[in-house]
């Protein structure tokens, strides 16, 4: 349930939103710079995912010097910057059944959605590794510890397919497109407008295990009587107005742009002042926000878009609950 | 293991030996607050006034210094955001605590968030009659703040003045307060002088001397830890998993009623699974004990002829290595 914390809704100013818009489009656009590092760096996918396992295998053993990094590498998990070695380096005891990868060549960085074992009990975790000159310069990680949403993910058995099957190349999208459809559905939350989405009629989405669209038998937050969003699909569903208490999707980063999958990351912050107290959902009339809603609170959610022919196909997420106003731990310095 | 306890215990002392200088340092400016400057009623009084604001969720109705600073469970807000959006209301219980020589105040209480209670935990400090600070955590656990109603208000003793004979100086009391914290790091209740009807309650749960037979440890264990006294259940082990307690302050003070307000931080990095009771053998800590998190809290104690009588925490978790929001990330070291 807390993972819809993550989603949706109003607008607090429209030159606010368009003004940063524009900012985020510079993730999609490749610099002069960042065109000659990568060139560089020549970790072509292969080579990146391979660095991402050894990653993985380096964690189990609770030991980073089985990793190259660069001096100045910088690590986070749960947007706090702490040293290899700290935190999930010293609980994680192996993996789960559940991981899907991916991989940005163009900017030299990979990643993975996997399930884990913390001491044992099952975690959710979201990597995100840069890599120059084929040294680790950057560790993102969230991880999601409750155990039986970890299950969940793996109760799917699999991932969704599209997250392993390439892209034909006439399905493939332009890396600025892939990341401006991944941006408007920020947008569609933020106006309660799933009809502002290009969505692939088949798109669902599953956060933390839990699939909150198309989804019958689930038992949602917002039901009321007939009134069962989780049970519509992401339009519909995004159209309810059910995530109006999402005031703000600040600041939000389109990390990995991985043209051969389709697959955009987008790592962001929700943020809930706790001071939206119902939706008025058309045709439906007053719907009362769960209490959860009702307290400040940040949640920052690393979401992976399937983009297929410019339209969202699918969508797979990893949160985090944090206090109110959290930071990323990625902002640029003066920020 | 013995070295890194070592490691550990060095940088304990370090912290104390910085805690204690903080403390001699507002000894030395004697223990009477200068002519003019907020007394006790006055500073409670400000706290009045500081929930009176939150009410209204009106800040500019507080004498606020031009350079105050807020911060919502370590995280910087301006003020109106956060619990400023939400309070709808406060519970009955209410303890304060005031310092007019550090012109400091602190509070416990419950607050209602759209008529939700959660725990309050407030530090104000006043300059010339303006807040300059303002320190809130905010367990958002109905739980806690339910017990907290329950019990009726804080224990009379909190606020009986000792005798002369029976008070300690300013720097008696922090240095008591923080052989507790060294007392919990090494696993050693003879490091701080207890005495023997000592209790704790955290977050309203008494957690010592606590008769209840149903509350375990590990339910494979006959071990009930809850039900000792201070001294005895720190030297049982059961806090071995926290491994560090940093950015310790001990910002209030009063000597005539033998009050401690500290702020701390405490670590897990979930790597304790077991610990060996002494006559019970070993015992299994619990999986939420097994992940990496830490813990931002208010504690107070009341101390009476040296000895530490009641304790009261309150506080929540939190992503593993935050900061207080109160020191510089330089002076953060992590197990």
């Amino acid at each position: 349930m807390r993972k819809r914390l993550h989603m949706v809704a109003i607008l607090t100013a429209l030159a606010i939103v368009f003004g940063a818009f524009a900012l985020r489009m510079d993730a999609g656009t490749r610099t002069a710079a960042q065109q000659a590092a990568a060139v560089e760096s020549s970790c072509d996918y292969g080579c990146l995912t391979a660095m991402v396992d050894q990653y993985l295998k380096a964690l189990v053993a609770h030991d980073p010097a089985q990793i190259p990094v660069a001096d100045h590498v910088k690590f986070t998990e749960n947007t706090i910057p702490l040293k290899l070695g700290q935190a999930l380096w010293g609980t994680m005891s192996g993996m789960g059944t559940y991981k899907f990868y991916f991989a940005d060549p163009h900017d030299g960085q990979a990643g993975l959605e996997a399930t884990i074992r913390e001491n044992d009990t099952p975690a959710i975790l979201l990597l995100r590794l840069k890599v120059v000159h084929h040294k680790i310069t950057e560790v993102e990680t969230l991880v999601h510890r409750n155990a039986d949403e970890a299950k969940a993910l793996e109760k799917l058995g699999q991932p969704n397919p599209v997250w392993l099957q390439p892209l034909q190349p006439s399905e493939r999208t332009s890396r600025e497109d892939m990341v401006k459809a991944a941006n408007l559905y920020f947008e569609g939350i933020l106006h309660s407008s799933g009809d502002m989405v290009p969505f692939d009629p088949r798109c669902n989405r599953i956060l933390d295990g839990y699939q909150d669209t198309n989804n019958p038998t689930a038992k949602g937050w917002f039901d009321m009587g007939s009134f069962r969003p989780d049970a519509m699909g992401i339009r519909e569903n995004m159209n309810t107005g059910v995530w109006t208490y999402i005031k703000s999707i600040e600041p939000r980063r389109f990390v990995i742009v991985d043209e051969k999958m389709g697959i955009v990351l987008g790592i962001l912050m929700f943020n809930h002042p706790g001071n939206v107290k119902w939706a008025d959902v058309p045709g439906v009339g007053r719907v009362p926000m769960p209490p959860v809603t009702l307290r400040p609170s940040s949640v920052e959610a690393g979401e992976f878009f399937k983009i297929e022919v410019g339209k969202i196909r699918q969508i797979e997420g990893v949160t985090i609950a944090l206090p109110y106003g959290a930071r990323e731990g990625w902002e640029e310095p003066g920020k | 293991m013995i070295a890194r306890l070592a490691a550990i215990g060095m940088f304990a002392v370090a912290l104390a030996t910085t805690s204690i200088c903080a403390g001699a340092a507002q000894s030395a400016r004697g223990a009477q607050a200068a002519p003019g400057s907020c007394d006790r009623n006055c500073l409670i009084s400000f706290v009045d006034q500081y929930l009176a604001a939150l009410l209204a969720h009106d800040a500019a109705r507080l004498p606020l210094a031009s350079n105050v600073r807020y911060t919502e469970n370590t995280i910087s807000l301006p003020l109106g955001k956060g619990l400023w959006a939400t309070a709808s209301g406060f519970g009955n219980f209410k303890q304060y605590f005031a310092d007019a020589v550090s012109g400091q105040v602190g509070f416990i209480g419950v607050v209602k968030e759209n008529d939700i209670p959660a725990i309050l935990a407030l530090r104000l400090k006043i300059v010339a009659r303006r807040i300059t600070e303002i320190e809130a955590i905010v367990p958002r656990e109905t739980q806690g703040a339910g017990r907290l109603e329950a019990s009726g208000g804080p224990l009379p003793l909190w606020d009986e003045v000792l005798p002369p004979a029976e008070r300690r100086s300013r720097q008696e009391l922090a240095s008591i307060t923080n052989s507790y914290f060294e007392a919990i790091v090494h696993n050693n209740g003879s490091l701080a002088p207890f005495d023997k009807n000592c209790r704790r309650a955290e977050n309203g749960f008494y957690s010592v001397l606590n008769p209840d037979p149903e509350l375990a440890w590990d339910p494979k264990s006959s071990f009930r830890p809850y039900q000792l006294g201070c001294e005895k259940q720190l030297n049982t082990g059961i806090w071995s998993y926290i491994r560090n307690i940093r950015e310790r302050r001990f910002p209030i003070i009063d000597e005539e009623r033998g009050l401690v307000v500290a702020f701390i931080v405490f670590d897990h990095p979930g790597t304790v699974p077991y610990f060996e009771a002494p006559g019970f053998g070993r015992v299994n800590n619990p999986p939420e004990f097994l992940r990496p998190n830490s813990m931002s809290i208010l504690e107070a104690f009341k101390i009476k002829n040296g000895l530490i009588l009641q304790v009261a925490a309150e506080g929540g978790f939190l992503p593993y290595g935050i900061g207080s929001g109160w020191a510089k990330p330089s002076e953060r070291t992590l197990p």
